[in-house]
């Protein structure tokens, strides 16, 4: 039985990953890369993904990488989507508790690389952290500064009808 | 030096994407303030994105409906009006704030009470106009009472349905089905729309072979009707659920669709003479065999509950059979076991390796004739309430209290049963279930034990619950029963 056709893969910071040709092409802009270009032993370079982010893409990768490809116009104002987008398996919960940190760069790097079911379940990891939270807590939680004045703040609770016990 | 990522580092496209994961539907209103408070930029974000203004709901008042039609702008739009939660107006004017936006509506869900004046009159411009990008129509009458609006809506200006929609669902509000030309569905809900007909709902089936869910409550309209159409095949339908509906009507409609892909089937049905007059013609018994080949693993287990005084559920591999016993002198048991004759039939020799787990809670049947399953199934677990107990199951041939005879004969039930479960209520009916164990087990000369175990039969565990216990309850049952695994399961 022949070996699976494999490829490597560049980090930024020059690190190569020698992967299956199925789990690189999760990537949408892998797998056009190898069209546009043609099989080659030349390492494809992903400028914008460092090898610890490259690593943890492509775990998820190849834990994936029979499932079917999504729908490429999934529309994410659409209800059904955004239900489904809200459930999340086991394995891709468990995968995704990683620091803050490494979760936006993995989301980075998942639109970067057109993983789209990656970039949903770092989308929606990060929907779940901010849902139910008082402004204060998501300022807290992602270490964003308020900079509203008081009068601005009353403002906008003004227009919205804003009540604190909501 | 290395540059520590935010959430500020994503684009602005994916926070949007984010903050609209987090904004719920039904109150968006509520969650999007909590965003805009955040800082200066989230709040530019939240005002200039199209995405999160798209969900348009009756919390809000219409100042901020106003703001979130405009915001929306050209795209489309999902509207929720709802009597259940703390609506800011009137379903008139907040159809009359959405109507002149009707070709951009997305979804509509209306969940009304009985008392709205008119129930046209205030869907305003969806019974007027068409509506060319809807996908998604949910028209319910919630609260108590059993009566529709009089007379049947007539929607889109009784011009057919927008080859959008993909989504039905009509709960007691009755609308003119036939101008809208229904095709292309994956869902359609059905509950107590009195005025639709079989044929009618059978030209929507067939002109919605994609269809994936149907469910269909209470319809009076369906009914018997010598029908000459060709079966009609929904290959992508896995999930069908009936309740309450007429017999014959069922029957109908079941022995018109094939449903080879199923994965839940759902029916529920009060039986007022016999099992076999109400729903379980050949075409259900076919789909209580056959259910369900999905691909999850499948359980083998067949699942019987008698818990309601009237009532008995009995699942297996997806199919789901809940039937009441409506009529005088139907008790229900042998309905389930006819019932479970007829899958005894449908799987052959498979049945031998069925087997069936029986609860029983606050039922009026006998539980010793609904433990006595057609041969070759067996009761493998049962569970039952001390008052049970002491009823027809204290007789010796029951209930791991007695040894079966040598060779096995056909009156004997539960020789095969590997767990007991036994709800107590009083202290005074825990002694005497040990009492019962003495007498009938450690009392009887001659039992041969199996192994070195003293309990007769194949019990593996009993599990003991309810409340208050009786302090050395589960250490004495031990004692009598051997190696069984016996224990305590709080409430």
């Amino acid at each position: 039985m022949s070996a699976a056709p494999q490829v490597t893969l560049e980090s930024s910071d020059g690190e190569k990953f020698k992967v299956d040709k199925e789990v690189a092409e999760r990537s949408v802009l892998i797998k056009n890369m190898i069209e546009d270009v043609g099989e080659s032993d030349n390492p494809i370079p992903l400028p914008n993904v460092n090898a610890s982010v490259l690593k943890k893409v492509l775990e998820y990768c190849e834990h994936h990488r029979g499932d079917p490809l999504p729908a490429a116009d999934a529309d994410p104002s659409n209800d059904d989507n955004r239900k489904r987008a809200t459930e999340i398996s086991d394995w891709d919960q468990k995968f995704i508790q990683v620091d803050q940190e490494m979760l936006f760069e993995i989301i980075l790097a998942a639109n970067y690389m057109d993983i789209k079911p990656l970039l949903d379940v770092g989308c929606k990891t990060v929907a779940n952290m901010i849902k139910g939270k008082t402004p204060e807590e998501i300022r807290k939680l992602f270490n964003i500064v308020n900079d509203f004045t008081p009068e601005e703040e009353a403002q906008i609770k003004k227009e919205n009808e804003w009540a604190e016990d909501r | 030096m290395e540059v520590v990522r935010g959430i500020d580092s994503l684009p602005i496209e994916l926070i949007c994407r984010i903050f609209s994961l987090a904004i719920s539907p039904q109150d968006a209103q509520t969650d999007r303030c909590r965003l805009t408070l955040v800082c200066r930029l989230w709040r530019e974000y939240v005002e200039g994105s199209t995405l999160l203004w798209v969900d348009i709901s009756a919390r809000s008042d219409r100042a901020y409906i106003r703001r979130a039609l405009e915001r929306s702008k050209a795209s489309v739009i999902n509207l929720h009006w709802s009597a259940h939660i703390r609506t800011r107006m009137n379903l008139e004017s907040f159809m009359a704030e959405a109507g002149p936006h009707i070709a951009r509506w997305r979804s509509l869900t209306v969940a009304g009470r009985l008392t709205l004046p008119s129930w046209e009159n205030a869907l305003g411009t969806l019974t007027t106009a068409q509506a060319p990008r809807l996908e998604s129509l949910d028209l319910s009458v919630v609260g108590s009472g059993r009566s529709v609006p009089q007379n049947a809506i007539t929607l889109f200006g009784g011009a057919p349905a927008p080859s959008t929609l993909k989504h039905l669902t009509l709960k007691r509000v009755s609308v003119e089905v036939e101008p809208l030309s229904l095709s292309g569905l994956l869902s359609l809900h059905l509950t107590r729309v009195a005025n639709i007909s079989t044929l009618q709902l059978l030209e929507i089936l067939r002109n919605s072979q994609m269809l994936q869910t149907l469910s269909m409550e209470d319809l009076a309209g369906i009914g018997s009707q010598s029908l000459a159409i060709p079966s009609i095949e929904l290959p992508q339908l896995v999930s069908l659920k009936l309740e309450w509906i007429a017999p014959e009507g069922a029957n109908c409609i079941l022995s018109k669709i094939r449903i080879p892909n199923r994965r839940q089937v759902y029916i529920c049905a009060g039986i007022e003479v016999s099992v076999r007059s109400v729903l379980f013609t050949p075409t259900i018994a076919h789909i209580l065999h056959t259910t369900s080949p999905s691909p999850e693993p499948r359980s083998s287990d067949i699942i019987v509950k008698a818990e309601i005084s009237s009532g008995c559920v009995i699942q297996f591999r997806g199919m789901e059979l809940e039937i009441y016993m409506d009529g005088e002198g139907v008790d229900g048991e042998d309905e389930v076991q006819e019932i479970l004759g007829w899958l005894v039939e449908g799987l052959g020799s498979e049945a031998a390796a069925c087997p069936v787990r029986l609860m029983i809670d606050w039922s009026n049947m006998d539980p010793l004739r609904l433990a006595t399953v057609p041969s070759p199934l067996f009761i493998k677990h049962l569970s039952i309430p001390d008052s049970k107990v002491f009823g027809s199951f204290a007789q010796p041939r029951c209930v791991a209290t007695h040894q079966p005879p040598e060779p096995p004969s056909s009156g004997w039930s539960l020789t095969q049963m590997e767990s007991l479960s036994i709800g107590f209520d009083t202290i005074g009916s825990q002694k005497e279930f040990i009492s019962m164990l003495r007498n009938r087990y450690e009392a009887t000369p001659g039992i041969e034990t199996i192994g070195r175990s003293r309990c007769p039969m194949s019990l593996k565990s009993v599990e003991l619950r309810g409340g208050p216990r009786n302090e050395g309850l589960v250490e004495e049952i031990r004692g009598i029963l051997g190696e069984v695994h016996v224990f305590w399961r709080s409430r």
